[in-house]
């Protein structure tokens, strides 16, 4: 060891503690990560200001309550773009949630994760089929049935985790999708094959599709936030798992899966560019019905249609209706995500 | 539990529906035009059958660049506040203010680009006088969009380093600019690089904004103070005049879908890789 | 945060930069504390420390002397390692933390407004409980801090540093391999090297082997016994064997339970032979011979 070479460190008298100084280098770098956020939020400001400037005098209940028109500003009002988004919602949310809830359940609950558990399950089937046959109790298409099980199982243990994984990462990239491309797929599903016409059926199928893996991807983040021990104390007390699930964790996850499914619809609600593709333009007086099940030959209205039509109108008192439309379309979105923070606050727990 | 299997297949079927309805209702285009002459033509006038992408892709990549140059250093600074900087109660307020910057639909930053930020650039004599159209306006809001993308993202990713990593730097006398920099950030470093894809992609995708923003004039350009068209405006466009199935417009809608569908998808499968890579790391 | 502006007139020694450690040489010496012919190091009295308003530690006071290894021991939540994290400001980085009472340094209060915590942690290292190399080469764990003090890595101060931390013979084939890559007992001793390569003068240990085996274990204490020659070392540990091995005096902290709360107090502070064959205290007793709890 040559621990001589170095001195002592501490042979020499102590010297006093350093006295705090400037480091220009840190407070410079403080000070850049700070106005990062202040910058992002002054524009966040700025938009605000300048849209409530531009549209609050144009805000009023005759602008909720009159139709709109391509031609008259002063008589120009929201009222089909609101009905229109809010049939669009319900369509939406009719399609879109239940499926969601139900793929997240099960890429979270019951999907062929492991293939070593799999094979497991093939060969308990393999089992006490072979128990049952020495004792004799099963034969004929009983049996080719229950052979074809147990192939079946081996099988699914096989291709099944490959294909979870293969779902796995097409959801999180449908959720990376750009909205636009949704739009094509529903012009041509919904609209071309389908023949579904340019209706708000198509428009809220179309976004249906677009904020599933949304929906997903957030109610599997709250399934997954029911501890196992809650299931496993359920399927310890005698049930089955599928028992479990919907008694326990499903109530337990149904805040969150909740929240998740509003803001998917905040998302929806603010989509204009696949409505464009798939309904283009609507012009017209003719106000949409608020009963979904007439969707299908209802124009397609929808609050950032509107505001789009309007904002490329080039009079200026269009514009003002825009950004009236826009502060409609803004509280619509405070108002959902008020609602989902609520359920997020009132009812999710801590584990 | 079958049917709960079958949901979740359904997002295969979504994904097969689109790469099939693009190259399906989109096949006849390549009767006319030829991929080649696609790819490489410099003029897009779907009315005149021009049909060379380059000017849509280009505004397309140059948008979502000055996007970049926007909302990387501001996304990057953010989540360095928000992880390192912040007390509790702070971010506690800043978060999901936020959130509602990236939960703002696009057509709300397009109409504040359109007729707020591009007024301003002309005042500041950064666009000539009497322009309306510009790729620099809708690059800008285009960023402020991903910002918030960035930076939650980004911030995911410093919070998984180690608290024990960041200790040990302390003490051995690192200031909290070293920490960050020197510790922090070089570890969270594929998950920041994921965040900054994954914005790339939202704004090459990004439709709205763009289209209020930058025009619909299709400009094979690199000078961002001009109107240009980008994929997605192009797509808009078409849509707009209701173009009857089977048309050559019609059929080019699918065909100009394809380009951003790729585009997009090879940079997500990218992130994704990236996003897995940084999360095996500290387990 | 924003440091308040330095206070150049003060008569105590203006700040230096810490990329200049050469100046260090030249700065006016304090006279040493000393107390029956021992320095010391840090003086406590009477420290508290809370985090937000919960009590984590109340009104311990002892002194820790030059060139020993104090060994902080008691059960869990007995206030051991926060009161270690007293000694080189690392409780500053908990949101909420506050502590009171005076901890001084050679004489110094550690806690008066104008100390720059940074240079106080640069001078007194610490090694934590669980090896914490960076993610980057063995070179570069070592580098890094010594470029953050202003040293310069050279090849020649490496091999001092990680001769000094008996770990030279075992990588220095491998210096530019990946830290991660070493065994928990090598990394926490390159833990140390990167501590010692920073030139402190006191190192703390936070329960340094509890994450390891048996054999790297008796490593550490090994170095332990070299380094005090050079260094005060103070190490918390659960483990009363290794107090008893290693350390000349040791403190022995319990829990006290009052209106205020669950918090650590000291019970015991004496040379280790003291305090582990004849207790004054009887908690201390209950706990060394295990009836405690």
């Amino acid at each position: 060891m040559t621990t001589t070479a170095l001195p002592r460190a501490d042979e020499a008298t102590p010297r006093p503690l350093a006295t705090k100084h400037r480091r220009p280098a840190d407070t410079l770098f403080h000070a850049a990560v700070l106005g990062s956020v202040v910058i992002a939020l002054g524009f966040l400001a700025w938009l605000f200001i300048s849209i409530l400037i531009e549209g609050a005098g144009t805000l009023s209940t005759d602008f909720l309550t009159q139709k709109a028109s391509q031609r008259n500003p002063s008589i120009a009002g929201f009222t089909n773009a609101l009905r229109g988004s809010l049939v669009l919602m319900m369509i939406t949310a009719f399609v879109a949630i239940p499926l969601g809830f139900a793929a997240a359940i099960y890429l979270e609950k019951f999907a062929p994760l492991s293939r070593d558990a799999l094979v497991g399950v093939a060969r308990r089937r393999e089992r006490s089929l072979r128990v049952r046959l020495e004792r004799g109790e099963i034969s004929g298409v009983r049996l080719a049935l229950a052979r074809l099980w147990v192939r079946i199982g081996y099988g699914w243990a096989r291709i099944g985790p490959p294909i979870n994984t293969a779902v796995e990462v097409n959801i999180s990239n449908l959720a990376a999708v750009p909205s636009i491309i949704y739009g094509v797929l529903g012009l041509a599903l919904f609209v071309s094959i389908a023949g579904l016409s340019k209706s708000l059926l198509a428009g809220g199928l179309t976004l249906a599709v677009l904020v599933l893996p949304i929906i997903i991807i957030a109610s599997r983040e709250a399934v997954r936030a029911v501890p196992s021990s809650i299931e496993q104390g359920a399927v310890a007390l005698g049930a089955t798992r599928w028992q479990a699930v919907r008694k326990q964790v499903l109530p337990a996850a149904l805040p969150g899966m909740m929240t998740g499914a509003i803001l998917a619809m905040s998302r929806a609600i603010g989509e204009a560019a696949p409505l464009i593709v798939v309904g283009g333009i609507t012009f017209g007086t003719a106000i949409p019905s608020l009963n979904p099940v007439n969707a299908g030959d209802q124009p397609l209205f929808a609050m950032p249609l509107q505001i789009f039509n309007w904002a490329t109108q080039t009079r200026e008192e269009f514009h003002q209706l825009a950004a009236a439309g826009i502060l409609v379309l803004i509280g619509t979105l405070v108002l959902l995500n008020l609602t989902a923070i609520l359920i997020r606050n009132r009812f999710t727990r801590r584990w | 539990m079958l049917l709960l299997g079958a949901a979740a297949t359904i997002s295969v079927f979504i994904t097969v529906g689109i790469i099939f309805t693009l190259i399906e209702e989109g096949a006849g285009f390549w009767d006319n035009t030829s991929v080649a002459g696609f790819l490489t033509g410099t003029q897009w006038f779907p009315n005149g059958d021009l049909f060379g992408v380059l000017p849509l892709l280009s505004a397309s990549l140059l948008i979502a660049a000055i996007a970049a140059v926007v909302a990387v250093p501001l996304g990057l600074g953010s989540a360095i506040y928000l992880s390192e900087y912040a007390s509790e109660p702070v971010r506690r307020v800043i978060k999901p203010i936020l959130e509602l910057l990236a939960g703002m639909p696009t057509i709300v930053l397009g109409f504040f680009a359109l007729f707020t930020l591009t007024p301003a650039l002309r005042g500041l004599g950064v666009l000539p006088e009497g322009r309306i159209y510009n790729a620099l306006s809708a690059g800008i809001v285009v960023g402020l969009l991903i910002v918030p993308l960035i930076a939650s993202l980004s911030e995911d990713a410093f919070r998984a380093v180690p608290r024990a990593m960041r200790e040990g730097a302390y003490g051995l006398g690192s200031t909290k600019r070293i920490v960050c920099t020197r510790v922090v950030f070089p570890a969270a470093l594929s998950g920041v690089m994921a965040a900054i894809v994954l914005g790339l992609s939202r704004a090459i995708g990004e439709t709205m904004a763009v289209t209020l923003a930058a025009g619909s004039q299709p400009a094979l350009t690199g000078d961002p103070r001009e109107g240009m068209q980008t994929i997605t405006s192009a797509i808009v466009q078409i849509s707009k005049g209701e173009a009857a199935r089977g048309s050559v417009q019609y059929e080019s809608v699918f065909a100009i879908g394809l380009v951003l569908f790729v585009v997009t998808l090879l940079i997500n499968i990218g992130a994704i890789a990236l996003v897995r890579r940084y999360r095996t790391v500290y387990q | 945060m924003a440091d308040s502006p330095a206070t150049t007139t003060d008569d105590r020694l203006v700040a230096r930069s810490v990329e200049t450690p050469e100046l260090r040489t030249e700065t006016s010496d304090i006279a040493p504390v000393t107390t029956d012919g021992k320095t010391v190091v840090f003086g406590c009295e009477k420290v508290t420390v809370h985090y937000g308003r919960a009590r984590a530690l109340e009104d311990v006071s002892l002194n820790i002397y030059r060139n020993e290894i104090t060994a902080l021991i008691g059960p869990s939540g007995c206030g051991k390692s926060t009161f270690l994290r007293c000694l080189n400001r690392m409780n500053d980085l908990i949101p909420g933390a506050s502590v009171d009472g005076l901890v001084s340094f050679h004489g110094e209060d550690m806690y008066a407004p104008e100390v720059d915590p940074v240079d106080a942690r640069r001078r007194i290292g610490m090694v934590f409980q669980k090896p914490n190399p960076f993610p980057k080469s063995i070179r570069e764990n070592l580098a890094f801090g010594m470029k953050v003090n202003g040293i310069k890595p050279t090849g020649e101060r490496i091999e001092k540093v990680l001769r000094e931390a008996v770990l030279w013979d075992e990588v220095k084939d491998k210096l530019d391999d990946d830290a991660f890559a070493l065994s928990g007992g090598q990394q926490q001793r390159l833990c140390i090297a990167r501590a010692i390569a920073v030139e402190p003068e006191v190192i703390l240990m936070d329960e340094p082997c509890s994450a390891l085996d048996p054999i790297s274990t008796l490593a550490i204490e090994e170095l332990m016994r070299t380094l005090r020659e050079r260094y005060t070392i103070v190490i918390v540990t659960h483990n009363m064997q290794q107090a008893a091995r290693v350390s000349d005096r040791t403190a022995f902290f319990t829990v006290k339970v009052s209106e205020a709360g669950r918090y650590g107090v000291l019970a015991e502070y004496d040379g280790t032979q003291q305090i582990f064959q004849a207790p004054k205290d009887q908690r201390t007793l209950d706990y060394i011979t295990g009836r405690f709890g």
